[in-house]
């Protein structure tokens, strides 16, 4: 004899896992020419340039342009931005979704954060940092 | 007007004039979370509307929720949730009479983990986060505290890809206390499983620029709720969600989509109105 319980579970797992197959198919299948357009945007480094995120040695110049991975929305900027302006030396970040980037300005009276610093800082706010640019 | 209805077009109005995190829908956990040091505040008002309950022996109920959620971000990948929620509840007796209670139900917390994150685009990402923690007793002598601390254990999956969002949400709760006659789902003497899945799509901007300040999001999401006694429950949950930097604003709506329950009430409708604020 089935136990009513189980054919219940049984009921709500197929009833749940239908849409959310459904939900996935549509999220990386049909909806993949809107992610092109919109994922123009992937961003990639050589191992000089992964290597270089790595340095501790205080960034140069007067600003540095961070690509980043996972900015997928306008809280996201907010995240980042914020994490960026507690960090010693930066006094302004300027977050673009359009590019996945963020410009960082640094205070030219203090001493400049070096890679590793950003990188941590990126790191710590929820995202990956690819390259850095410095200015 | 009458004096319950009153109460709440008054409630309804304090939350309006009063006042999660990205990518995240209304009903469903995200793998997302405030980064250290951060915090917001998220305040949602629900309406729910529910049929006759077999145990409470009552024709309806009317319910508004007010759910006070404080997110903050403790650590890297690690994150708490605290969330307070205020009730009043009206009920239509089988015998023709009204009863109106109001109360604080069980505070929860719940902390969030990211225990894996592949960020492979400007916007992709995929993210894994363990969720665990307790409801405990509010100390509200009402019909709506439980009385008991409850644990509560899960996982949620997180992927976004481009404009479209999707979020899955798995829980296992422990009820240790609760009375079946005060129980509109998750809330008894009996164990719950809770899995939900949202799928989100942002309608504007289509693509973000530099300008870029905010976005639209359409959501769609199937909330489930298994309880160890065999009532099951499936909800289709609608909703439209402004995202700016700083601020958030959200309308959601509940419909039953299918259910087999024998011991608590079924839910006709929900509407809900959200805030979140991003500090």
């Amino acid at each position: 004899m089935t136990n009513p319980h189980f054919s219940s579970i049984r009921a709500v797992i197929t009833l749940a896992i239908v849409p959310g197959l459904m939900l996935l198919g549509c999220a990386s299948g049909s909806g993949s020419e809107h992610a092109v357009e919109e994922n123009a945007v992937i961003h990639t480094a050589t191992p000089e340039q992964i290597a270089a995120t790595h340095s501790q040695a205080p960034i140069r110049g007067d600003s540095a342009t961070l690509y980043v991975n996972g900015l997928g929305c306008p809280l996201c900027a907010s995240n980042i931005d914020k994490q960026l302006l507690r960090l010693d030396g930066i006094k302004e970040a300027v977050v673009d979704l359009g590019a996945g980037t963020v410009r960082v300005g640094f205070d030219p009276s203090a001493k400049h954060p070096s890679p590793h610093d950003l990188s941590e800082t990126v790191l710590d706010a929820g995202f990956t940092l690819v390259r850095i640019e410095q200015q | 007007m009458t004096n319950p209805h009153r109460r709440l077009a008054g409630a309804l109005l304090c939350t309006l004039s009063g006042a999660a995190s990205a990518q995240e829908a209304m009903y469903t956990e995200a793998a997302t979370m405030p980064s250290p040091g951060t915090l917001i505040l998220r305040e949602q008002v629900h309406y729910f509307k529910y049929g006759a309950h077999p145990i409470r022996q009552t024709d309806s109920t009317e319910q508004l929720e007010l759910e006070n959620m404080v997110y903050y971000g403790l650590a890297r990948g690690l994150a708490v949730q605290l969330k307070v929620p205020v009730d009043w509840r009206w009920d239509e007796e089988a015998d023709g009479g009204d009863e109106y209670d109001h109360g604080v139900s069980d505070l929860d917390v719940l902390f969030k983990w990211r225990i894996y994150q592949d960020d492979s685009g400007g916007i992709n990402t995929l993210r894994l986060a363990l969720l665990g923690g307790a409801s405990f007793a509010s100390g509200d002598d009402s019909d709506f505290s439980s009385g008991s601390i409850n644990p509560h254990i899960g996982g949620v999956i997180t992927k976004v890809w481009g404009r479209h969002g999707f979020n899955q949400d798995l829980m296992y709760i422990w009820n240790t206390g609760g009375d079946a006659r005060d129980n509109f789902g998750g809330e008894g003497p009996d164990d719950a499983i809770e899995f939900n899945t949202a799928y989100l799509y942002r309608i504007a901007p289509g693509r973000f620029t530099s300008d870029s300040t905010g976005a639209w999001y359409v959501t769609a999401e199937v909330n489930g709720l298994y309880e160890t006694n065999g009532d099951t429950e499936l909800r289709f949950s609608p909703g439209l969600m402004f995202e700016g930097r700083t601020f958030g604003f959200e309308l959601m709506a509940q419909l039953p989509l299918w259910n087999d329950l024998d011991e608590r009430a079924e839910l006709d409708l929900s509407l809900g109105i959200g805030v979140r604020f991003f500090f």
